[in-house]
């Protein structure tokens, strides 16, 4: 494993980002950069203004007929997803990762109705020449939606952010 | 009574139930959950993939 291969950067393996229907922002930020590169993240240069996002919408709404009344009538919506920073050089090789983070955002949320969602930061990896990496850095949501204080459904998806600039979301059972 | 009546009675009972169901039977939580409960709306937004940028994208960015 060269310089330029040897990646560290992650500092946080899990976050619950929403807990109980509770936003709980992913403030500390995982990177993915040369372990050689002993300023961190500074020590790149190229960093592209840009972050990259990759997100996911969870809609839903109470029955037709009211049948407990107008406290339900909040319907359930949800955005969640991961962004990130890319393209960082160190001594003009490879491309890096920065600032990736979860987030959610809770637009409403309906009477005993209640959401949860972790987020598992993975291992960093990289692809390609080993002089001139692309790192990459992957997240595993699990959500779990609980009605009328029973769970009813739970799903996971899989983000993969890149330092290219590329990602990809896909969806796993549930 | 039967099963349909019995069900509009709980229905009547839990017509303005607002709580946090700590005051409820196994029997009116399994109600709710069963007759009351949201149905997953369609679409939505969602950003599943994003594509590759070159360096001299890159480098119209900001330096860190």
């Amino acid at each position: 494993m060269g310089d330029w291969t040897d990646l560290v950067g992650k500092v946080i393996d899990h976050a619950n980002i929403l807990d109980a229907n509770v936003e709980n922002p992913q403030t500390t930020h995982n990177h993915v950069y040369p372990r050689a590169a002993q300023g961190g993240v500074s020590d790149l240069r190229g960093w592209n203004a840009e972050q990259e996002h990759l997100w996911d919408a969870f809609n839903s709404d109470p029955p037709q007929i009211p049948l407990v009344g107008g406290t339900l009538a909040t319907p359930n919506r949800l955005t969640y997803g991961v962004s990130w920073r890319y393209g960082g050089q160190w001594q003009g090789h490879g491309r890096y990762v920065r600032d990736a983070f979860a987030w959610v955002r809770v637009h409403g949320i309906g009477a005993a109705q209640r959401f949860s969602i972790d987020a598992h930061w993975n291992d960093p990896e990289y692809e390609g020449d080993e002089q001139d990496p692309i790192a990459v850095i992957t997240c595993d949501f699990t959500v779990k939606w609980e009605q009328f204080w029973m769970t009813d459904q739970q799903w996971n998806l899989h983000f993969i952010m890149k330092g290219d600039g590329s990602g990809r979301m896909t969806y796993g059972g549930g | 009574m039967s099963e349909s009546q019995n069900q509009g009675q709980q229905g009547q009972s839990l017509e303005n139930y607002s709580g946090d169901g700590s005051d409820l039977t196994e029997e009116q939580r399994q109600y709710l959950h069963t007759y009351a409960k949201h149905e997953v709306s369609g679409g939505g937004d969602q950003q599943t993939e994003v594509g590759a940028k070159s360096l001299s994208q890159n480098a119209e960015g900001e330096w860190a």
